[in-house]
């Protein structure tokens, strides 16, 4: 006779465990657009910081027989109405603006999600303390207030990032407190409480793993509209000052040649655009990936 | 003889937008050491409340009064500090929905020895041990594998017995169970019922089993406390309860069981109407309405607590007329 095996003694025994970390790199891994994304993304940050030594010609070396340049091999992307080298500058001025980007998204991450976890967790009054002033940050309008502040303090990269993330750090603490307050409302939350955990655990432990997901996405979406404004105010020259190029700036100083050397304007505007957009199918990817209902595989 | 939990005059109420609502009024009970107290009642009744009130996890909305004394201390007086070591290392809780009352992030061994390690003063290592040890004692087969897996790949019956493993990892004196079983199949009730009983008689735990399904407490409970809108309305030794039924609630409760030897085609019995509104409470007695022995003596006095037999409480103006209820 055969053995007769206890049924619920087996069951859900049969494949490997697979973390929930685990089972979204799986599902990003096969989101081939976010994966090709990704893949050009680091190609471009990987130039932006290392082609510029390929070159020979250092970023602000003025060169007056080299005016205006057409693209040959010496200089890939021909050379500005002082004679620079736009290669070099157009690799300096995505490094610049990458790092801005970086650099917000790392602190307005930062701020929204203390705030954000903060104002969800204890509601009441610190949640309309600080609702109020994401409110009051969020109607202002923002070239206005990023126009007079980055006079004020931009001119360098850093100042810009502080100013930028000074604006941008609401949206990541509205969806962290939207989240939070979801979450605090879980019956495992309840349970953490009957075992004795302080709050400081309850948030950090029980809460914030679930909010990661969201947090990554609104991150690549930051990073985005980071890059953008960065480029928007350099362009208006409220953002970073010259010598030191991003491609906001570089596109500002060539935008007269439009008409006769297009390729100029183009150039650095298209890494604007592509960074974006590439960026946005990465955010894409994630969130199909981080989604625990989707059903993609 | 002393009691492990001694409650005396347990008021809730909530603040609400259209004024206070009184959840749980007067309520008096104790648990001796070793005992399981069943608290019946159906929703609303003020059973869950009372317990999360005992563990002070109610939030600030609610007003509570009266006064718990649990291991020689008031659980209503201390501080929230001195009560979060309370919670997990004297009491333990197990809540209704094993499928919402873990966290899907960790593993359920993580969870389990995340409770030892707020407690005590161990290493991880010693906590994951106790994990096992304690996923066993609580009939999970395989723990060693299963210390590794996540809230998804249990089944109800499976999480359900985790969350008893977590509730008395700490070895605590007092389980408070609210409704541990109502979430699961039939099938899986009685197992996890079984597995309380054992944990209970393996590490001497007192537990208070709070539900509305006087079946499960039939084979389960040594006493049996009945509420009804908030208040107490029976409370007595369980065969007391079952046969020597003296309140006309608790009868309504006990008739409202489906029989196993029903005729097919005959009408379950049900309570007809609603339980009052506790915003704002009849006068009389608040079963009255819904009671087949109801007089207009009941609709204007509210009937007290009153001793009706050893150990034997019930709160009904007509008890001693209508006897042993059948």
């Amino acid at each position: 006779m055969t053995d007769l095996v206890d049924v619920n003694s087996r069951e859900g025994l049969g494949a490997e465990s697979l973390s929930f970390g685990r089972l979204a790199l799986r599902r990003f891994v096969r989101h081939r657009p976010a994966i090709v994304s990704l893949f050009l993304l680091i190609l471009m940050v990987l130039a932006f910081f290392f082609a510029g030594r390929l070159s020979n010609f250092a970023f602000d070396a003025v060169d007056v027989t080299k005016r205006l340049e057409n693209p040959s091999r010496e200089h890939p992307f021909g050379t500005d109405e002082i004679g620079r080298d736009l290669f070099v500058r157009t690799m300096l001025g995505g490094q610049y603006s990458v790092r801005v980007a970086l650099q917000v998204s790392l602190l307005a991450t930062a701020i929204g999600t203390i705030l954000g976890a903060i104002a969800g967790y204890f509601g009441r009054w610190v949640d309309t303390a600080i609702s109020q002033m994401i409110n009051l940050i969020l109607i202002v309008p923002a070239l206005i207030v990023l126009a007079v502040f980055a006079q004020r303090f931009g001119g360098s990269p850093v100042g810009l990032a502080l100013v930028l993330s000074g604006l941008l750090w609401t949206r990541i603490a509205r969806v962290v407190r939207g989240v939070v307050m979801q979450y605090k409302e879980q019956e495992f939350v309840l349970a953490a409480k009957a075992v004795g955990a302080k709050p400081g655990r309850i948030v950090a432990r029980h809460i914030l793993p679930n909010v990661v997901g969201s947090v990554l996405v609104e991150i690549t979406l930051l990073l985005g509209t980071a890059i953008v404004l960065e480029s928007t105010l350099s362009f208006l020259g409220l953002g970073v000052q010259p010598p030191i190029p991003t491609l906001g700036n570089l596109i500002q100083q060539s935008k007269g040649a439009i008409d006769d050397a297009p390729l100029r304007v183009l150039l650095p505007g298209f890494f604007v655009v592509f960074f974006v957009l590439f960026i946005n199918f990465l955010g894409d990817g994630l969130r199909d990936a981080l989604d625990p209902r989707s059903k993609r595989q | 003889m002393t009691f492990l939990l001694d409650v005396k005059g347990l008021n809730v109420r909530f603040r609400t937008e259209f004024g206070l609502v009184h959840a749980v009024n007067e309520v008096s009970f104790s648990v001796s050491k070793g005992e399981t107290l069943a608290v019946v009642g159906e929703s609303g009744s003020g059973k869950s409340v009372t317990a999360l009130a005992l563990m002070r996890l109610l939030d600030r909305t609610a007003l509570i009064d009266g006064e718990a004394s649990f291991e020689g201390v008031n659980l209503f007086t201390m501080s929230e500090k001195e009560m979060q070591k309370i919670r997990g290392a004297r009491i333990g809780m197990i809540f209704q929905d094993p499928m919402t009352a873990l966290n899907p992030v960790f593993t359920v061994g993580d969870q389990i020895a995340e409770v030892v390690l707020i407690h005590r003063d161990c290493t991880k290592q010693e906590a994951k041990t106790r994990a096992i040890e304690m996923m066993g004692l609580v009939g999970i087969p395989d723990s060693r594998r299963r210390v590794d897996q996540y809230p998804h790949e249990f089944s109800g019956g499976m999480r359900q017995r985790a969350m008893i493993a977590m509730a008395i990892a700490n070895s605590p004196s007092l389980l408070i169970a609210d409704e541990p079983t109502t979430a699961l199949d039939v099938t899986v009730q009685a197992q996890v019922m079984e597995v309380i009983r054992s944990v209970q008689e393996s590490i001497g735990l007192t537990v208070m089993l709070i539900t509305h399904d006087l079946g499960l407490v039939a084979g389960f409970a040594d006493r049996i406390q009945v509420m009804y809108a908030g208040q107490l309305v029976e409370t007595a030794e369980r065969d007391r309860i079952f046969y020597e039924t003296r309140n006309p609630y608790t009868r309504a409760l006990l008739d409202s069981i489906p029989s196993q030897l029903g005729v097919p085609g005959t009408e379950l019995k049900t309570i007809g109407g609603n339980p009052p509104s506790l915003l704002s409470p009849p006068p009389g007695c608040l079963f009255q309405p819904r009671c087949v022995h109801a007089t207009e003596d009941c609709r204007m006095t509210r009937p007290e607590l009153k001793s009706v037999g050893q150990n034997h409480l019930s709160r009904c103006l007509r008890s001693s007329d209508l006897g042993v209820l059948r």
